[in-house]
């Protein structure tokens, strides 16, 4: 026990895809391959050109016979690319020319070849990253691989039942992917937003990213640990550990199929009322876990990933592709909502000019930003217009905090339809346009605001932090952060019941939205309609074809009674434990 | 590379690289297949520097971004028809999405 323990380590990374795995580690050792380079005899040129035949058509087997599999359209392109260039005569003719005329090795005449593109590339397009360098590398590498006769280990050929460690993944790894064989990955680059994440959680892979040292830690073979929900990877885990995270993770599938059950079937309640349930959406890739989750339309779409993963502001061109392709996924009838720029001056990169905010949730951000910026608005406006011909879209605009701040929003689309009317651009005329409620004030003149918009949703993080005056990142204070602080309750009935009374829909995408804790009492007090993140829309609806609205509307009326957030918690607690003890008994609390 | 005569069977036309990310990895790979298992030469000019339509090393070398205006120029039995397929997919802006 002791020997164990002694060598189990712990490393901290930030969640790139959510979920638990335990298994084998296979390191994917990239980059490290030392090229050996030799001079040759004349009469061994012949037998150089050969090996570098060989290695070629090995190559283009492996490529082939990934190419057989389920891919996604861009995974499918990016083999085809690597397949153009192992088939590239005039690349083969060049390497053999290399190996003939300055008597090297296979491995030393590719290099010279594949170093001598990258330089011409880097000359050529001013410094700036490219992807193009990046493939050089791959195919260079399993030609290289190939040629010394060291197993392919760009994931056609892992074993199965693997966690994947490395120091980067890029898309072209991804495109290697056999989502069957891995069972989670691992790697020392990356955030939540870089590339391998956002694919990984289209894949519904568990994954930590951001380890910083982890390929450097941990050898193929031993025992590891993804904890995607904490972001942390714990190698060679104690059997105890081993043990309680298998138990973790036999819970977390066997609900999930539990779950998946109920993914068609409607999300009516036990009295009959049917209940929206909606998803929020950062990135394109997660519409194949909406769907089976069984959620069909969009609640909320946070258009400010395309600007965080583009690092900077993205043109009115890339952001047409992403909403249109978007639209064009949906079923029909089906609805995106898509949130105009969310950014804040915190957020904001360099080439936006960001001022120094002492207070920036309280500053220049979201519409504020855009009504200042009416370029970067009306880019993303222009985009959101030209991709409505191809869905049912909703533009919605967040932190509005007065009725002047709508009208001046409203009338900037105004302008852009005109301009696109003047160019001749084709754009859909029955785009309904809502607003976030977010702000306090915007709750108070909900009755005045609810004129004159098709939709609200109810934003319940910043409501909350902008009520209760909470930081929830400030750990002094973030204890104060409370969804059960009746003034909240108050503030979300007030909204739905001036939406109601305008006869306007009225939606909650905020995290509240997928709290199960919630759910009951937000029914009681009227919410019909959730977008929470995919993975929660099932937990929601199994709740909801439980509860009785009757019910639920007596239950809300004396939990908005309680005061006291200990004493409503407590309340939400017992009546949940003892109404539906399947899900709550041993249930996590956070309220 | 060596340079072939523009004499009858030969033809040659302008196109402007419309799409946002010019000549990059996808637009070269959709570039050599189309022309791939043509009968004929084809050739992309850009200014003094001519790639080779068949290889994606030659393509992709040439770095033509977007604005970049380029001769193609195509000689042998499906000439014609190569031009006229690559004069659509810079049409189509590679049917980049």
């Amino acid at each position: 026990m002791t020997g164990n323990e002694s060598h189990m380590r712990i490393f901290q990374g930030k969640i790139g895809s959510p979920g638990i795995a335990v298994g084998l580690a296979y390191l994917v050792d990239r980059g490290k391959i030392r090229i050996p380079m030799r001079m040759v005899m004349p009469e061994m040129v012949l037998l150089e050109k050969k090996r570098f035949g060989d290695a070629i058509g090995l190559s283009q087997q492996q490529l082939t016979s990934a190419m057989g599999r389920d891919l996604s359209e861009d995974h499918r392109q990016i083999l085809e690319a690597h397949i153009a260039w192992i088939e590239d005569q005039y690349m083969i003719e060049e390497v053999e020319r290399l190996i003939e005329n300055d008597h090297i090795n296979a491995e030393w005449a590719a290099k010279k070849l594949f170093d001598g593109l990258k330089a011409t590339l880097a000359s050529e397009s001013k410094g700036t990253r490219d992807e193009r360098s990046q493939l050089f590398d791959e195919v260079c590498q399993r030609i290289m691989r190939n040629l010394m006769g060291i197993q392919q280990d760009t994931l056609d050929a892992v074993p199965e039942n693997v966690i994947l460690v490395a120091h980067a993944l890029s898309p072209g790894d991804m495109a290697h992917f056999d989502r069957s064989r891995i069972i989670g990955m691992a790697t020392d680059i990356g955030g939540p937003t870089n590339h391998a994440s956002i694919l990984a959680r289209g894949m519904e892979l568990p994954g930590v990213v951001g380890l910083e040292h982890i390929a450097s830690e941990v050898k193929s073979g031993d025992l590891i640990i993804i904890d995607g929900l904490e972001g942390k990877v714990i190698v060679k885990p104690t059997l105890r550990i081993v043990d309680q995270y298998q138990q973790r993770l036999a819970l977390f599938e066997e609900k999930e199929t539990r779950l998946l059950e109920i993914k068609d079937a409607p999300a009516l309640t036990r009295s009959g009322e049917l209940i929206k349930i909606q998803a929020n959406l950062e990135f394109i890739e997660e519409i194949r876990v909406m769907r089976k989750h069984g959620v069909k339309d969009i609640g909320l779409f946070r258009s400010e990933f395309i600007f965080l993963l583009k690092g900077g502001i993205a043109t009115e061109e890339e952001q047409y592709e992403v909403y249109s392709k978007l639209l064009q996924e949906m079923e029909p009838d089906c609805a995106v909502t898509i949130r105009t720029l969310d950014l804040g001056s915190d957020k904001l990169t360099e080439d936006m000019n960001a001022p120094d905010e002492t207070n920036p949730a309280m500053g220049l951000r979201a519409i504020r930003f855009c009504l200042e910026r009416e370029d970067i608005f009306k880019d993303q406006l222009r985009a959101l217009l030209r991709a409505s011909v191809y869905g049912k879209l909703r533009i919605m605009f967040p932190m509005i905090s007065s009725l002047g701040e709508l009208r001046k929003a409203k009338h900037i689309l105004d302008e852009v339809r005109q301009e696109l009317e003047f160019e001749g651009i084709d754009y859909a005329d029955n785009i309904d346009v809502g607003i976030m409620i977010e702000v306090p004030s915007a709750v108070v003149i909900a009755d005045v605001l609810a004129e004159e918009v098709d939709f609200f949703s109810i934003g319940t993080n910043d409501l909350i932090q902008y009520t209760l005056a909470v930081d929830r990142s400030n750990e002094h204070v973030s204890h104060i952060f409370k969804s059960t602080h009746s003034a909240i309750l108050r503030l979300i009935k007030q909204t739905v019941d001036a939406a109601s009374a305008a006869g306007i829909d009225v939606s909650m995408c905020g995290e509240m939205a997928g709290d199960v804790q919630m759910t009951m009492l937000l029914i009681g007090l009227g919410v019909r309609s959730f977008s929470t993140n995919p993975a929660q829309a099932l937990h929601v609806k199994q709740l909801v074809r439980m509860i009785d609205a009757s019910d639920a509307v007596e239950y809300a009326q004396k939990a908005i009674r309680m005061n006291v957030c200990g004493h409503m918690a407590r309340f939400i607690k017992e009546e949940m434990t003892e109404r539906f003890p399947e899900i709550f008994k041993d249930f996590a609390w956070t309220i | 590379m060596e340079y072939f005569n523009l004499d009858s069977g030969a033809i040659s036309q302008e196109v402007v690289v419309q799409n946002r990310q010019g000549l990059h990895l996808r637009p070269a790979a959709k570039i050599v297949k189309a022309v791939a298992n043509m009968n004929c030469q084809v050739k992309i000019r850009k200014d003094n520097k001519v790639a080779n339509a068949k290889s994606i090393m030659s393509v992709t070398t040439l770095i033509a971004t977007k604005g970049t205006v380029l001769t193609i120029e195509a000689n042998g039995p499906d000439a014609a028809v190569a031009v006229a397929k690559l004069v659509k997919l810079f049409d189509d802006k590679f049917e980049e999405n």
